[in-house]
This record gives C-alpha cells, structure tokens and sequence, in this order.
C-alpha cells in the first residue's frame, strides 16, 4: 500500500489529552496512537503488535480503556484522552483538582538513585506535569497503582507498564474490585512477570483503597 | 581470588528496595528506541520470497520516487577487505579464501561461525533473509518501497524438516546439514556401545520413548529497534566508499550485548575498536532475542546510514520481528533408560536432535546447553547423551531463555513419569529413588560438592501445593466426574531439575569480564558494566552489591546505561549470569577501590576491630570498617581529581577446583547449579481439550536472593513463558518454512486469564563465588513448568502427551487414539 495521498489539507482535530486541550491536523484515519506519539510527542504510550493484542498502546478514550493503535483519530473530536503522562505529577503543579488520587505514596525504602536518562526534550512540548514526571520522575507523585507497581515488582522491562498502569486506573478508579482485575488486565499482554507481581500491584492499591474508603465512612 | 563473606550482613541486598529505573517506567517516562528524539531516515528491509533460491535479479517496480530513496544491496559491502583492526577477537574471523588469508569478507555476521551475510550476495536460505534495504524520511513510504522491490530467483532445494535426513540437493553444510554434534560418555558408555548394551541386557526394565518441542517466539513486547549514525571528522564529500579512519559509527539499540553489536559492527565497517561504539538503549524486553539478532539489525541500520550520510531508523513491526528472528530451537529426543527392578537408574542412552535454522548462529552453544542437562539431576552411573543441530531453510533459531536446556529437561522429566507408570511406581518415589545427593555425580561425571537437599526441597514443595490431599481429592473428583460424564479431570505433576549459572565450562574463563567503579566528585560510585538492565533488574541488584560492598547508600551508587565507549567488556547478559558472576565483580571492583583509596591515602584505615556503620567487603576480610561519611569524603576527592586512584577494577577468575574439557564433555560443566523442584496442579476438560492449571509452585534453591521482589518476578515471569511453551504458544510453518503465524493474533501468548496466581518459594544456601552468596535465576523457572504441567495432564487423564504445545487439538488427538 503506498502512504495516503494527501492532496487536500488534513481536517483540524479538537480535543483534550491529560487536561490539556489539543488541536492536531491530521488525516482522519490516522491512529490515534500515532496523533500521540508523533504529533504530541507522547511516548509514554506504546506500540507492540498494532493490531489490538498486546495493549501496549492502552489509553483512555472517553472514560473507556482502548486499544489507541485500534482508533482512527476522527474519534478524538471533542474527547478526552489519558495517557499514562496524565497519571503522575498532579498534585506537584496542578492547582486544578483531579479526579485522580494524588496523595504522596510512601515506599519502605530510601530514595533511589538518579536515572542517567533522559536527558533531551521532545519536539514537541507536553503538559507541564507530564514534562516533569519524564524529566525528574522522583519528583513526580505518583498515581497509587504507579506506587503500588513500585513497590510489588509490578513492572520489568517497563514497556507494557504504561499500558498496563493505564487499564489499572481505570479500574482503580471506577471503583471495580479485585475480582475484575483478570477481566479488565486481561487484554495487557506482559512477558516478563507472568502477571502474578501485577495482580499483586493492583490488589494492594485496591485494599489500600477500599481501607481509606472504608475509614472515611466511620462516623 | 578473596571469596566473599557470603555470610556477611546486608543493608541493601536481601530487601526489596524500589527498583532503580521503576519510577521511570511506572510513569512512562523512560524512552526506548522509538521513542528518542530522531531526526533521520527510516529503513526497511527487502526479504526473501521462498525457502531457498538464487537471485536473478532485483526489479524496482513503478510506485516509489526511486531517486528518494536509499538502496543498499550486497554490491555496497566491500567484497574483500584487509583487516583494519587485527585485534584479537577478530583473528578468529572468517578469512575468504579467494582472496587470500590476509582479506576477510566483511559481509559476515560476527559470531561463532561466520557464515551469515548480512545480505544475500547470491543464495538465500531462508524464507524472509534479508536481501536489500531501503530507506526514506518517511517510514511508510520505505516500507511501501520495500514491498516494491521483487526478488527474481531460481528456487533450490529446501531441507525444511530437520527430523528427516536431507536429499543430495538439500545438503549445504558438511556432508549431512549438521552444524555441530557432542557425545557425552559417563561409565559403561565411556568404554563403547557394547558395554553400555550390557547395561541395558542386564536391567530389569527398559523404557524408550521419543520427545518433541516446539520452536518458541520470544515476544518481547518492544520488537528489534536501531538507529546508527556515521560520523566523519574529516570534512565528507558525501562520497559512499567505506569507511576510513576518520570514521565515527555509532549505534543505539535494543539489545543485550553490547560488545557483541560492537564486534560484528567493528567488522562490517572495518574499523577498529575505538571507532565504534554501541550503547544501550531502555531495553523492552529481551530473553535471548535480543542476544544475536541484534548485531544483523544495527548492520543493516549502518549500512544504510554509511550509504545516505544520515541518522537511520529501524524498528520492526510485530509481523516483520516474528518472521525475520530467531526463536526457540525445536528439538526431538530420543530417551532409552534401563532401570532395575526397584526404578533405580541404571544407563540413560539419549540421543538429541536440534532444528539449527538457516545458519549457524549459536546453536552450537544452545545444543552444548542441553547435551550437559539431558542427565537432570540424578545419579546415573552410565550415560551416553548424542546431540546435534542441523540446519534447515528456515530462519535461525537461537538464543531463548534456557539456551537448549528446557527442551532436554522436557524430555527428561515426562520420561521419568513414563518411566514411573510403566514400572507402577509413583512418579514422586521414582524420583526420591534417583535425584542425586551431596558427593553423588551428574551426566558429566561433576561431582556435586555442594549440601544439596533435593528430596526434601522436592517434599517441601509437594507440601507448599498439599500434594497428598489434593492427589485424594482428585481421585474423587475424576471419579465423580466420570460417573456422570461430566467432562472435568484434574491432575498433579511435578518436575525435578536444576540449571547450570553462567557460561557453560571455560567459557566464563574465555570471557574474562572485566568491570569497573569509578568515584564520582559527588562523593558517589559509579559502576561501569557492559550488562544491560532489560527488565530482570540488573542495574538495581547492581546498586545494591556496590552499596553493601562499599557500605554506603543505594543512592550513593550510579549504574551507567551501557556505551561501549565508557564501559568495559563485563561479557553478555545471557547464560544467568549477571548477578551472579558480573555482580560478584562489582563487589570486588568496589573493595579495589576502597584499597586504592587507602594506598593513595585518601581513606585512612581504621584500627582493627569493631567499629560503626556498615562493613565494606574488603574491610570485612581484614576485620575492618569504614565510617561512611569519611568513605564519601574520600571518594568525591578522587572523583574530583580522577585517574586511576579515583578507579576499581575487577576481572573474571574462576572458582578453584573448575576443570572441564571440551573435547570429552566431562568435568565441572558450571561452577555450581540452580536447584528446583515445580508442581502443577491441573484441570482438563474432556469437552474443549482446554488444560487450566489451577496452581503452581515453583520452589528453588538459587543461593541467597539479593532482591525478593525481583526474583520472585524472575521466577513467575518464567513459569509463565514456560506454561505457554507447554500450552499454547505453536509456531505454525507455512509450505516454505515460513511462520504463518507470524502475529499475536495467532500466536497465542498467556494472558493474566490463562494462568494461575504463580508461588514461588526460595530455599537459599549462599553460594562462595557469587556476590554475598548469590546464584544465577534467569534462565531456571523456564525449565520445569511444561514437564511438571504435561505430567499433571498424563496424571489426569491416563494418557502419555510427549509434544509440546499441548494445544487442545493435539490432547484431542491423544485421546482418540491418534496421537
């Protein structure tokens, strides 16, 4: 197949990523994977197979969880979009209320060592919020199921993580419990844990979830 | 060599600390390859059509912008080169005849033959060989162009099934096909075929039967990604002849072994070392795929960048990683035992054959793997173990987590229940009855110096599952079942095995890895190792070794990202042995350092004897103790002056006591061994043919664990790839030797829906010669999961599965009688 001509100028696209509203003008069957990674210089979302498998594209469209290498971009008139840039970092430098949980997570350990990397800026520029949990990632806060894979081996070679961290804030964060956790994960395909660190991961952010639930409903 | 006190208190090592690169990668803010800033072109690759043929001709269909578009080809590698560099490791290269011993041809992949192009001059050999490369600005468009270039051909021959002894015209390696074969002789087999025929006359039972594994896709789920850029110091007139001194290559990639990249680049280019560097990039996933396929990727990304003077890209897509690189070897075996009237092991006669694919590649050292593990761990008094890898048109299989180990351990494990169910013995007695014991020997006549407990390891682990109860309940289960014709039966399995940690004999002694710590001007230590974290957490356990060896902080240490032009040679990672044998450098390259740092009088010795804060390695050996802010005080001035005061060194020396011969196999094959019994419990369903495993426990002796957390991920990660192995995951071949199969779609990788909550138990007895008492991991859990599961399926059912996967169809056609 050669590439898509592109004679006419592409429509403009509207819509809003990790709170932030974003105008794109692409061809309208464009992946919305690639709006992301290419025009929005989002990579945190992945591509591993591109036909709708491995759910390492994983964002949410909407209030749903979907594959991103799946959804041509005319769906993102008017959406909004999470990605896993749009997870960590809130509570640092958004005076903005989220819906996200933000709490400051507390890990057993000291502070881990600097990365080396990255150390160049995208192309193009990003939520501010975003930018920081690419550039200084310990001190981005993080969302309670990015702590809870911190701490419970949830994440190897990292690159289904952002993915898999995305659908488990869904599910976290629409009040699903552990018994859905091998329905909603199960389109997220991981070969380095073999799921059982993960399944991990999300129970002990869901019990920590359900706990404070659970407190603040004591009289 | 100073053996570490493996009993020494830890701070770091033995806790779970939050792994180094988590944050990054649970906020997605790492960047792998694709997702680096790039400006440069996209390449892609033009593949052959069918399994074999010679090429006719190259035809540029209308379509494409040719002038737009890069094409190299065969004709733009130098055919003939005089060596460049004559460094050491390239004097064992492939010298082209035809011109000469002082010329070699540059069109060779780097690796233990060199008998890979990296593009086809004039045959292919396998279905989707690379023969010509493209490249655009876009990457659509070179993919588009890449599928515009028809490879005209003559078709040859093709040995597509390596079961089956080639015809004439299939053969094109050696007089058979046969890349490598290795007989292994332990007692009666030593003195010949008759006295070990005696063995056999004389035993009360003898059992044969015939075992066959699949080929296996690695799936990383990052596929193979590059990007080279060429440097010219010298101003470039754009000519493109090949590179000269004033040359720079750099490549940056998804790998496991950067001083492999390094040597074949070093070749294709005709440069020496210090005009090619390699680094690392955030690496998604490996598990020996990205071993040797590697070094062809970063080849054809340099060719392109040598030929357009631009940064080129490639990243392949899903179908293109599947069809182009290697896999798991498949491999049949031959088992005959001769047991005595009690089920004890008298003489294992095994004979192994590998499908080797196209080339050479690393089969040898694959088949070497499961030659030496085809005895298991049991006490065997005579052993003769034939193996040999053959080639076939179809693409070469190579390195995959376990390294030739599982496929023999598969063999081995589903015979001893064969072996249990003929004599009427329980498969758990038969083994108590065999597995080998402190001072006992293995296949290759290594004596086990090491207080091994695999009896009671393997009791403890039925008892983890409730082996017994469970076995009771399911008896009844069935029963019920039956007697109503419902469709459910559940079974218990179990395999007892162990894996061999490092390089396999004198190899790590052919390595000697080198590594080094240099201290920072901010008072910290870096580590400098060429072993690449790709998910197993490498660079976390790294910090925690130099953290409790220096008795510092793990925030006091920095892992550098691998770059071939900072970091010396610390060997691949592959073969589980990063933590054990690269770990234990980090912790003597860190008490080098603290002892020059003591001759250069930066760091005055304390007085003997007990003081506070943590205890260094080497201070511990002299009964001393560094007070870490003095310690950090003493580094940042080193660091900040440099040189070598300011650097520790380690190098590779082997435990004493390891002698192994090549030529005979005997001998101390690994320094020491991983140790493991694993148990599945399953459920079969006699209407779908659909196996669930209902429970799994995977219990290991693997020395001290440095990390927990990561090894209980090692260990569940692995179960995982080897229950999909059993079950799921078939390599299907098209008519040319293709993968038909090549998506995920088809090629049916486990989901978190198909597999069980996995336990994982660790039994640890530190281990003199790793670091802190440490053994190697990586590669055991990939072992015993598809023996223990398929026993659990025969235990269920009654019947005697001995291929894998074990897909519903197959287990249909067992049942009926047509297996």
């Amino acid at each position: 197949m050669p590439p898509a001509a592109t004679a006419a100028p592409p429509p403009s696209i509207t819509f809003t990523v990790n709170g932030q509203e974003r105008t794109v003008h692409v061809p309208p069957l464009r992946r919305v994977l690639d709006v992301l990674r290419l025009d929005l210089g989002l990579t945190a979302t992945k591509e591993g197979c591109g036909e709708g498998e491995c759910g390492a594209c994983s964002v949410i469209l909407d209030g749903l969880p979907v594959n991103s290498c799946l959804v041509p971009a005319c769906h993102l008139e008017g959406a909004h979009v999470t990605t896993a840039e749009g997870l960590a970092g809130h509570a640092l430098l958004s005076s903005e209320p989220t819906t996200l949980s933000s709490e400051p997570t507390t890990l057993s350990s000291e502070p881990t060592t600097l990365p080396t990397e990255p150390t160049t800026l995208p192309t193009e520029p990003t939520t501010l919020p975003a930018e920081l949990a690419r550039l200084a990632p310990e001190l981005a806060t993080l969302h309670p199921i990015q702590a809870a894979f911190l701490e419970h081996g949830g994440a190897q070679c990292g690159i289904c993580t952002p993915g898999m961290v995305v659908t488990a804030v869904w599910l976290y964060d629409n009040g699903l419990g552990k018994a859905d956790i091998e329905r909603v994960l199960a389109g997220n395909l991981c070969r380095c844990t073999g799921y059982s660190p993960i399944v991990a991961s999300v129970e002990a952010a869901l019990d920590a979830r359900d706990a404070r639930a659970a407190a603040g409903a004591q009289p | 060599m100073p053996v570490l006190p493996a009993a020494a208190a830890t701070t770091h090592v033995g806790r779970s600390i939050p792994r180094t690169d988590g944050r990054a990668k649970v906020t997605g803010a790492t960047q792998y390859l694709d997702d680096l800033p790039f400006e440069g072109l996209h390449g892609a690759t033009v593949r052959a059509p069918t399994a074999r043929g010679r090429i006719t001709g190259l035809r540029f269909k209308e379509g494409p912008d040719w002038s737009q578009i890069v094409v190299v080809t065969h004709r733009d590698i130098p055919r003939f080169a005089r060596p460049i560099a004559r460094a050491a490791d390239t004097s064992h290269g492939h010298h082209d005849a035809d011109a000469g011993p002082e010329h070699v041809d540059l069109n060779r992949v780097a690796l233990i033959e060199w008998d890979q192009p990296y593009l086809v001059r004039d045959e292919f050999r396998h279905k989707h060989e690379a023969i010509a490369l493209v490249a655009h600005a876009d990457r659509a468009t070179a993919v588009w162009a890449a599928a515009c270039v028809e490879v005209q051909y003559e078709s040859l021959p093709a040995a597509l099934d390596y079961r089956v002894a080639p015809q004439p015209g299939q053969v094109q390696h050696g007089a058979a096909n046969v890349f490598k074969r290795y007989l292994l002789c332990k007692g009666a087999a030593e003195q010949g075929e008759t006295a070990l025929e005696a063995v056999f006359a004389k035993a009360a039972h003898v059992v044969a039967e015939t075992y066959e594994t699949g080929a296996q896709e690695q799936a990383y789920i990052e596929p193979q990604a590059m990007i080279a850029t060429v440097h010219r110091a010298a101003p470039d007139d754009g000519d493109a002849g090949w590179p000269t001194l004033d040359f720079h290559v750099r490549v940056e990639g998804s790998l496991q072994c950067p001083y492999y990249v390094h040597q074949a680049i070093k070749h294709l280019c005709n440069l020496p070392d210090d005009h090619v560097q390699i680094v690392q990039a955030p690496t998604g996933g490996g598990f020996g795929g990205k071993e040797d396929y590697p070094s062809i990727l970063a080849g054809h990304a340099v060719l392109l960048s040598l030929k357009a003077r631009r940064p080129v890209k490639m990243v392949y897509e899903r179908v293109e990683d599947m069809q182009a690189t290697t896999k798991r070897h498949p491999c049949q075996t031959h088992v005959r035992t001769a047991l005595d009237a009690d089920g004890r092991l008298l003489a294992l006669d095994a004979k192994v054959v590998m499908d080797g694919g196209a080339y050479v590649t690393l089969s040898p050292v694959v088949l070497s793997r499961g030659t030496i593990h085809m005895g298991g761990p049991y006490e065997i008094a005579h052993v003769r173990v034939a193996s040999e890898v053959v080639l076939t048109n179809t693409a070469p299989n190579g390195a995959f987590r376990g390294f030739g180990a599982p496929q023999t351990i598969f063999a081995m494990e589903r015979h001893l229940d064969v072996c249990a169910h003929r004599l009427g013995i329980d498969p758990v007695e038969l083994r108590r009855r065999n597995l080998v014991k402190r001072g006992g020997t293995l296949a290759t006549g290594q004596t086990i110096d090491e207080p091994i407990d695999l009896v009671g390891w393997m009791d403890k682990a039925r008892a983890a599952l409730d082996w017994d109860a469970r076995r009771t309940a399911h008896t009844a289960f069935n029963l019920a079942q039956a007697a109503v014709h419902a469709p459910l039966r559940r079974g218990l399995g179990l395999a007892t095995f162990m894996h061999g940690c490092g390089f396999t004999g004198s190899g790590e002694v052919w390595l000697a890895s080198k590594l080094k710590v240099r201290a920072l001007a901010t008072g910290q230590v870096e580590v400098l190792a060429a072993n690449t974290e790709i998910g197993q957490g490498a660079q976390t356990v790294f910090a925690q070794i130099a953290a409790d060896a220096l008795g510092l902080a793990v925030a006091d240490i920095v892992v550098a990202q691998p770059d071939t032009d900072q970091v010396p040679n610390s060997g691949p990672t592959v073969a589980s042995r990063t933590s054990m044998v690269v770990g234990h450098l980090v912790a003597r390259a860190c008490d080098d350092l603290v002892v020059r740092l003591e001759s250069a009088e930066r760091l005055a010795a304390l007085p003997d004897g007990p003081g506070v804060g943590s205890v260094s390695m080497q201070a511990h050996a002299r009964g001393r103790r560094h007070e870490p802010e003095r310690l950090r005080a003493a580094l940042a001035k080193a660091g900040a002056a440099g040189g070598t005061d300011a650097e520790g060194w380690a190098e590779y020396e082997p435990p004493p006591g390891v002698v192994w011969n090549d030529q005979t196999y005997r001998g101390t094959a690994y320094g020491t061994y991983a140790w493991a019994t694993y148990c599945a419990d399953v459920e079969v369903d006699l209407v779908t043919f659909e196996v669930k495993v209902r429970d799994f426990v995977a219990l290991q002796e693997v020395g001290r664990v440095l990390h927990p957390v990561l090894a209980e991920g090692q260990i569940a990660g692995g179960v995982v790839q080897g229950l999909g192995w059993a079950l799921l995951e078939q390599v299907v071949a098209d008519a040319d030797g293709g993968m038909a199969n090549a998506n995920l779609t088809t090629y049916v990788l486990p989901t978190m829906a198909d597999v069980p909550r996995v336990r994982v138990l660790f039994e640890e007895q530190p281990y003199g010669y790793g670091p802190f008492g440490a053994k190697g991991i990586g590669e055991l859990p990939m072992d015993g999961p598809a023996p223990a599961v398929v026993n659990a399926v025969a235990d269920a059912l009654g019947v005697e599965p001995t291929a894998i996967p074990l897909t519903p169809e197959r287990l249909l056609r067992l049942v009926l009688g047509e297996g």
